[in-house]
C-alpha cells in the first residue's frame, strides 16, 4: 500500500481496502488487519486508519467481532461490485473523455479504441 | 487532560524567541511541531519541561502550573539534543535510575529496545555519537510510559533504518498507551501521515494550528500552460510559483473550484505545503 | 526528590571512599617508608577541601539530572543539599572514629602521630588521646566545617552558572583578588577590632561552630536564590 497526496489518507486507505476485498485478497468472513497494525505498518496515525475503516463499516463491508478484530462481511464483494459499477461512469468514463478531447480524438475513434481494448482482453 | 500554552512569550536578551503563543495539546493525540530553525520549537518544549522560565504567559499541564511542579514534570518526558546526564553515567545505569524516577518506566522494555537498536548498554552516555545519543534518549522516552512525550527532533542523526524502526515503535506505544505525543522534526515528509495535528511556528509565532488533513485539503497545486495558469491564479491566495519553459506550477490555498480544461490539479503533501507556506511568508 | 537524594548520597559515598582510600594509602606509604609520620589536620584540611569540591561539582549535576527525570529545581536543590549533608555527617563521624582509633593505637609511639585542628585549638585535656566528649566535639566541628565549605562550593558553582562569560571573568577575578588582596588588607585594617572575636573563636569551640553554621546558611541561601531561576542547559562540550 502506498499513499500519495491525491486524496485524504483515510479515503485512500478505504479505497485500497475495497480493492483488497474485490480482488479476493481479503476474503469474506476473513479478518483484516487491526487499526494498530495498519498504523504501524504504513506509518499513519491510528485515527486516520480508524476513519478509513469506519467508512467501510458504515457501508456494510466490514464488521467488528468484539475482542477479536475487523472482518469482511459476507456479500461484501458483490456489494462493492455494484457500488463500483455505479461509480464507473464518473471514475473512468469522464476522465477518459476529457483526455480524449485534449488529444483531439473523435467519439468514433474513442469507441473504436474501447472495442480494441475488449478484443485485446481475449487471450 | 492536556498541556495548555497561554500567551507565552520568551525573550533572550534582544531576541524574542516566542511571541505571545497559545495552543493546546490535547490528551491522546500526536502533534507535529513544525517550523524552520529558530522558529521557537525547542524553546517551547524547553519551557514546557521547565528548563527555562517564560518571560510572559502560563504553561499548564493537566490544569496545573507546569513551572517548578514535580507532579506536572513527572507526567512528561522531554527528549532533546541536550544531554543532561552526569558525565560518567553509562546507558544501563541511566535505565536503572530512570526506573526509580519514573514509576511507569519499563526497564525490561528499555533493555529490549536498546538491543533492537544495537545500543551498547555499557557505553558512557557522553561518548555516544549523535545518532546513538538520540537512540539512547528515544529508548528512555519510549520506555518511560509517561502521559506526555515531548520529542525535540527525535531522529536527529538516525539512519533510515533506525528512523523507520522508531516511527513504528512510536505508533505502537501510542496505540498501547494513548499518550500525548508532541514531536518536532525537519523530516516532515516522513512524519506527515503519523501526525494528527500540526502546529506550524514561524519566527516565534503560531502560523497554523490545525489537523493535518485540513491543512493539506485546504491547498492544491495547479499546473499547465503559463498564461492559462496566470489567468486562473488571479485573485487567489498563491503560496508559490515555479515556471519552466512555457509551463507553470503553483501552490494555491483554498479550493480549486472551476478549473480550465488544460490545467491539472493535484493535492499537496504536508512537506510541500509547509515549504510553499514558508515561501509565501518570506515574500510578505 | 527521594530518588535524587539517594542518587546523590550513593554518588557522594563513592567519592568519599576514593578520597579516604587515597588518604589512607598515602599515610600508610609514608609511615612504612619513612618510619616517622605525622598526620596533622587530616580532618580539617583534606576533608574541608573534599567538602568544597563536593559542593562545586554536585549541584549542577543534580539540577540537570533532576530536570531530565522530572524533578523541579526546588526538589533537586534539596536532594543535593541533603545528600551532601548526609555524607558530610558520615565523613566527619568516620574520620573522627578513625582518628580516635589511630591515636589509641599509636599512643606513645613515635612512628605515627595523628592530630587535628580541634585538638590543637580546643582540647583542654592535654592528652594525646582525647576524651570521648572531645571526640564528639571534633566530629561536630568537622561536620559544620564541611557544611560551610560545601555550601561555599555550591554557591560558587551556581554563581558561575548563572553568569555569562564576561560576568564569569569579573566574578573570578574579584574572588581571586578579594581573597588574596582584599581580605588580608581588610583584616589588617580591622585587626584591632578583630582580636577579641578571633580569640573567642579560637578558644571556644561552640563559637566557631556557630560561626561556621551561620556562614553555611548564608551560602545556602545565596545558592538557592541563584538556583531557583537558573536555565537548565547541558554542560558546554
Amino acid at each position: 500500500m502506498e499513499f500519495n497526496e491525491g486524496k485524504p489518507i483515510f479515503l485512500q486507505l478505504a479505497q485500497q481496502l475495497e480493492e483488497g476485498i474485490l480482488s479476493g485478497a481479503y476474503p469474506e468472513e476473513g479478518q483484516v488487519p487491526s487499526i494498530t497494525e495498519y498504523s504501524v505498518t504504513y506509518k499513519i496515525n491510528p485515527a486516520t486508519a480508524l476513519k478509513g475503516i469506519s467508512l467501510l463499516v458504515d457501508a456494510g463491508l466490514l464488521y467488528k467481532k468484539r475482542g477479536v478484530g475487523m472482518f469482511v462481511a459476507s456479500g461484501a464483494r458483490e456489494k462493492l461490485r455494484g457500488q463500483r459499477r455505479e461509480r464507473f461512469f464518473e471514475d473512468f468514463v469522464q476522465s477518459m473523455v476529457h483526455e480524449a478531447r485534449q488529444l483531439g480524438l473523435t467519439e468514433t475513434e474513442l469507441v473504436r479504441m474501447v472495442e480494441r481494448g475488449f478484443d485485446g482482453d481475449v487471450d | 487532560m492536556s498541556i495548555e500554552i497561554k500567551n507565552v512569550s520568551k525573550r533572550f536578551g534582544e531576541t524574542e524567541a516566542l511571541k505571545d503563543v497559545s495552543m493546546t495539546f490535547e490528551s491522546g493525540k500526536i502533534y507535529g511541531l513544525l517550523g524552520n530553525n529558530g522558529a521557537g520549537k525547542s524553546t517551547l518544549m524547553n519551557l514546557i519541561s521547565g528548563r527555562m522560565f517564560p518571560t510572559a504567559g502560563e504553561l499548564l499541564v493537566d490544569g496545573e502550573r507546569a513551572t517548578e511542579n514535580d507532579r506536572a514534570l513527572g507526567r512528561l518526558f522531554l527528549m532533546s539534543e541536550a544531554n543532561l546526564f552526569p558525565e560518567d553515567m553509562r546507558v544501563k545505569t541511566a535505565f536503572d535510575w530512570a526506573a526509580r524516577f519514573y514509576p511507569g518506566f519499563d526497564g525490561a522494555e528499555a533493555v529490549e529496545l536498546a538491543e533492537r537498536f544495537d545500543l551498547n548498554q555499557k557505553s558512557k552516555i557522553n561518548k555516544l555519537s549523535t545518532g546513538y545519543g538520540s537512540i539512547f534518549k528515544l529508548v528512555l522516552a519510549l520506555a518511560a510510559n509517561t502521559p506526555y512525550l515531548l520529542l525535540d527532533e527525535p531522529v536527529l542523526g538516525l539512519d533510515a533504518q533506525h528512523r523507520e524502526m522508531f516511527y513504528k515503535l512510536l505508533l505502537e506505544k501510542y496505540a498501547a498507551n494513548n499518550c500525548t505525543v508532541v514531536f518536532s522534526t525537519h523530516l516532515i515528509y516522513e512524519a506527515a501521515y503519523m501526525v494528527e495535528r500540526a502546529v506550524i511556528l514561524r519566527k516565534g509565532r503560531v502560523l497554523k494550528d490545525a489537523p493535518v488533513e485540513e491543512l493539506t485539503a485546504g491547498a492544491f497545486t495547479v499546473s499547465g500552460p503559463a498564461e492559462i495558469v496566470d489567468a486562473y491564479l488571479a485573485g487567489r491566495p498563491v503560496l508559490n510559483e515555479t515556471a519552466i519553459g512555457g509551463l507553470k506550477t503553483a501552490a494555491v490555498e483554498g479550493e480549486a473550484g472551476n478549473v480550465p480544461e488544460s490545467l491539472e490539479i493535484t493535492g499537496l503533501n504536508l512537506q510541500d505545503y509547509f515549504i510553499a507556506l514558508m515561501e509565501k511568508e518570506d515574500r510578505v | 526528590m527521594k530518588t535524587l537524594f539517594r542518587y546523590r548520597l550513593l554518588d557522594n559515598l563513592k567519592a568519599l571512599a576514593i578520597v579516604a582510600g587515597a588518604l589512607a594509602a598515602i599515610c600508610a606509604f609514608f609511615s612504612i617508608t619513612f618510619g616517622e609520620t605525622e598526620v596533622n589536620g587530616a580532618n580539617s584540611l583534606t576533608g574541608a577541601i573534599w567538602a568544597l569540591v563536593i559542593g562545586i561539582v554536585t549541584t549542577r549535576i543534580d539540577l540537570r539530572l533532576g530536570n531530565q527525570m522530572g524533578t523541579s529545581r526546588r526538589s533537586a536543590f534539596l536532594a543535593n543539599l541533603l545528600g551532601n549533608l548526609a555524607v558530610f555527617a558520615i565523613a566527619s563521624v568516620g574520620l573522627t572514629v578513625l582518628t580516635a582509633l589511630l591515636q589509641i593505637m599509636s599512643d606513645g609511639s613515635q612512628r605515627f602521630v595523628v592530630t587535628d585542628l580541634y585538638q590543637i585549638l580546643y582540647s583542654t585535656s592535654g592528652n594525646y588521646v582525647m576524651t570521648p566528649g572531645e571526640y564528639g566535639m571534633m566530629a561536630l566541628l568537622s561536620f559544620v566545617l564541611f557544611a560551610a565549605m560545601g555550601s561555599f562550593g555550591m554557591l560558587c558553582t551556581t554563581a558561575f552558572w548563572r553568569v555569562n562569560k564576561v560576568g564569569a571573568w569579573i566574578l573570578g577575578l574579584s574572588l581571586g583578588l578579594g581573597l588574596s588582596v582584599g581580605f588580608p588588607n581588610l583584616m589588617y585594617r580591622l585587626s584591632p577590632y578583630l582580636i577579641r572575636p578571633l580569640r573567642i573563636l579560637t578558644t571556644n569551640v561552640w563559637a566557631m561552630i556557630l560561626f561556621l553554621l551561620i556562614w553555611a546558611v548564608v551560602f545556602l541561601l545565596g545558592t538557592w536564590l541563584l538556583a531557583r531561576r537558573a536555565v537548565i542547559k547541558p554542560a558546554a562540550k
